[in-house]
């Protein structure tokens, strides 16, 4: 479970996330989606505990996250865009660190398992600085899955991803949240959000626009039929306006 | 005290490190760096003769080069807002479940590791031969760099708890001051090592003021330790540094910063400007950078390349600066010395120390793969590309020496004039060789995995290669009795080897097929 309750972030005077509020329940995949500069990675970045907003609170599996931030931190994973795993590791070595880190029973029993889901067998003893960037993709994942988190935060999960690979991933992350994880989802591939989303949350100029399902988000914008793509543009075009139109 | 995750990090890391170091070793690239090194260290250890030079005076050589170890970590902290952290901390320990201290404690954990290196390194060179003591020496400096590092940290988390309009005005003159401080002990570091006029005296007595032994505090007991005899003075030099040690530890956990948010900050912005140089990017953004279309006809064809490595370089200047006071230092501790056979001794060694300097610049052939493709799609004789690429890597240490060499001609002190003259051909000779086994080692799928032998016939190879020009140099003189035409017909033959070795490269660049690049 994730509480995002009127958030805001700002960066000197540059405001990047203004009261930003919303849910997200277990077992559910949230979408979150909006142009270059929406807001989303430091929106991600600030439930990870990385940057710390101004104004409001975040809540992780009930604990909030400036109260106890090592509690809260242990029920979540974050996927970067880009992760840079440690150069002088081997694929194994870094499941082995965050099993320590996270203080996972018996996890040796599950690498097998993990490298298997993620095509990561045959790397299991090389060197992180040798893999390609998809691969150290799925080894940031295979870090997060090793622990089963109650909230799982991907930033663009699918970059540098080969087909299969995406597959493979879309799989994953859907069957994390039937296993009763919180997926959080920021990515651009409006395609993937829409077919593999519950719901979605759009957001524009660090506010939030809409949130909800597919079809209810429809309901407010471009109406019944209209494809994730044509209602997002739909939202975040009328906003412009607006915007423009009381300046 | 440090999390069990961290301190396994921090164990499999340096494990990791020192085994691919000795593995790197069995590459041509790794095992003519080493013999470099080796040459350096043993060069370091046995040329030049301190005898004129007092113990208290060499102790306060080594306290300045120590106390600028000490400032430079305060004032490089003072001028940032947090901590500077590899790119994979930030991703996996900084969402990681974590305590602020923890992390600050990881990060002194990487850089103990590394003051213990340093200060083996320092033994090496200098405590080993210059100071009665070398092993508390070695002591004295890991834990002066250890408080080092303390304090810098502090600095940093205090710069964190400013405003942003007083942090702007101190970082200005932090840079300032960093600028000045590292001058002016660089040179009376070096000055000391060399022997120059009475530097070493007046160091000696600039140390004994009050002012200077508090400020220089930790680097003060630490060359104490160094030659103080009797265990009640070596004891409470010990003891003063362990106070330092540990009274700057309790300062930095004493701060109430948010290390994590600044830390990330101050480490992304780092990463960016890393991933910039090494993408040739210097300048952007304010008032455009874009060169004109030259108009020369040299720089049409191959030519274009050569613009290309000249622009790239160009946007290196600071690479380039940073290169330029590396041979000003190598130079006045290898070359600056009292009499001719040290001289000659210690340009050699200068020499084979521009190599590795000269081969960390990303211009020439270390492009990226895609870049190096494109290249020999270019409609032009590859021979002639080839040329062009080698030109400016071959070009840019040769000014770099001319400079070098110059400001020790105007005080009177000229190395001698065969480097300078052999230089550019050498180079050439040796980045043939180098990229020849480049394009060769393309087409392995692990290019790291080349035997010892194969390096040993590259460096054989380039050794060789000087041979002729040497021989020619001694020859003519011998029959002429003129060292300024046997230099010259040196220069002229070794030039020559470097001309059939650029063809042989240009025809291997042609013929040689790269899986992945065409």
């Amino acid at each position: 479970m994730l509480n995002v309750d009127r958030l805001t972030k700002k960066y000197g005077d540059f405001t990047a996330v203004s009261g930003l509020s919303f849910e997200a329940h277990p077992g559910e995949i949230l979408g979150l989606v909006g142009p270059n500069g929406a807001g989303k990675t430091t929106t991600l970045r600030c439930i990870a505990g990385i940057l710390k907003p101004q104004e409001g609170t975040i809540s992780i599996e009930g604990q909030r996250l400036a109260d106890d931030p090592v509690a809260a931190k242990r029920a979540l994973a974050y996927i970067p865009d880009t992760p840079h795993p440690f150069d002088m590791l081997t694929v194994v070595e870094h499941l082995r660190f965050t099993a320590l880190a996270y203080r996972v029973a018996d996890p040796e029993s599950r690498f097998d398992a993990l490298l298997e889901e993620l095509e990561l067998t045959e790397k299991r003893d090389e060197l992180a600085s040798g893999l390609s960037r998809g691969m150290r993709q799925k080894l940031a994942i295979a870090c997060a899955f090793l622990r089963d988190p109650g909230v799982i935060l991907f930033d663009e999960p699918l970059t540098g991803l080969d087909p299969r690979a995406i597959r493979t991933m879309r799989d994953s992350m859907r069957a994390r949240a039937d296993a009763g994880a919180t997926v959080l989802i920021s990515s651009h591939l409006l395609d993937l959000v829409e077919r593999l989303c519950d719901r979605i949350l759009v957001l524009h100029r660090g506010q939030a626009l809409a949130v909800g399902t597919l079809d209810e988000i429809r309901a407010t914008a471009a109406g019944s039929g209209a494809s994730l793509e044509e209602v997002f543009f739909d939202i975040t075009e009328r906003h412009d306006e607006e915007a423009n139109g009381g300046s | 005290m440090i999390h069990p995750a961290l301190w396994y990090l921090v164990r499999t890391r340096v494990r990791n490190r020192v085994l691919q170091w000795l593995r790197k070793l069995k590459t041509p690239g790794g095992f003519f760096g080493g013999i470099v090194l080796v040459f350096v260290v043993i060069g370091a250890f046995f040329i030049g003769d301190w005898g004129g030079v007092t113990i208290t005076q060499r102790q306060a050589i080594f306290t300045t080069l120590l106390g600028f170890l000490l400032w430079s970590g305060i004032l490089g902290g003072l001028g940032q807002r947090g901590l500077v952290y590899a790119p994979a901390d930030l991703d996996f320990l900084f969402p990681g479940p974590f305590a602020r201290r923890q992390l600050v404690i990881y990060q002194f954990a990487m850089q103990y590791v590394a003051a213990v290196v340093m200060s083996i390194v320092y033994l090496l060179l200098f405590g080993g031969r210059f100071l009665p003591h070398p092993v508390w020496f070695g002591l004295g400096a890991f834990l002066c760099q250890v408080t080092a590092a303390h304090l810098g940290t502090a600095a940093a988390e205090l710069s964190m708890l400013v405003a942003d309009a007083v942090f702007r005005r101190v970082r200005a003159v932090t840079v300032v001051l960093l600028v000045v401080v590292t001058i002016t002990a660089v040179s009376l570091v070096v000055a000391g090592i060399a022997g120059w006029g009475n530097i070493p005296a007046q160091l000696d007595r600039a140390m004994s003021g009050d002012v200077l032994r508090v400020l220089l505090f930790p680097a003060v007991q630490a060359t104490e330790l160094a030659v103080v005899s009797d265990w009640g003075a070596r004891l409470t030099a010990l003891g003063s540094l362990l106070a330092c040690v540990v009274a700057s530890f309790l300062l930095v956990v004493w701060i109430p910063a948010d290390v994590v948010e600044g830390s990330f900050a101050a480490s992304r912005k780092l990463q960016r400007r890393v991933e910039d140089l090494k993408r040739g990017v210097v300048t952007k953004g304010k008032g455009g950078a874009s060169a004109p279309l030259p108009r020369s006809p040299w720089m049409q064809g191959a030519g274009a390349v050569f613009w290309l490595n000249w622009l790239s370089l160009r946007r290196q200047l600071r690479a380039v600066l940073g290169g330029l006071f590396v041979v000003v230092m190598i130079f006045s501790i290898f070359a600056v010395r009292s009499d001719d056979t040290s001289r000659l001794d210690g340009s050699m060694l200068g020499l084979l120390a521009m190599v590795p300097l000269w081969m960390h610049l990303p211009i020439g052939f270390r492009l990226p793969r895609d870049q190096l493709a494109a290249m020999r799609n270019l409609p032009t004789s590859r021979t002639r590309i080839a040329a062009a690429l080698l030109s400016v890597p071959v070009l840019v240490p040769f000014v770099l020496q001319v400079i070098g060499l110059t400001l020790f001609a105007a005080i009177g002190v000229l190395p001698p004039a065969l480097a300078l003259l052999a230089l550019p051909a050498y180079l050439a000779a040796a980045a043939t060789l180098l990229t020849i086994e480049a394009i060769f080692s393309l087409r392995k799928p692990h290019a790291n995995a080349v035997n010892v032998l194969q390096a040993m016939a590259q460096l054989i190879t380039q050794m060789l290669a000087l041979v002729p020009g040497f021989a020619t140099l001694l020859g003519v003189r011998m029959a002429t009795g003129d060292m300024h035409a046997g230099l010259a017909a040196g220069a002229l033959v070794q030039g020559l080897i470097a001309g059939v070795l650029l063809t042989t490269l240009g025809r291997q660049f042609q013929e040689r097929e790269l899986p992945g690049l065409s």
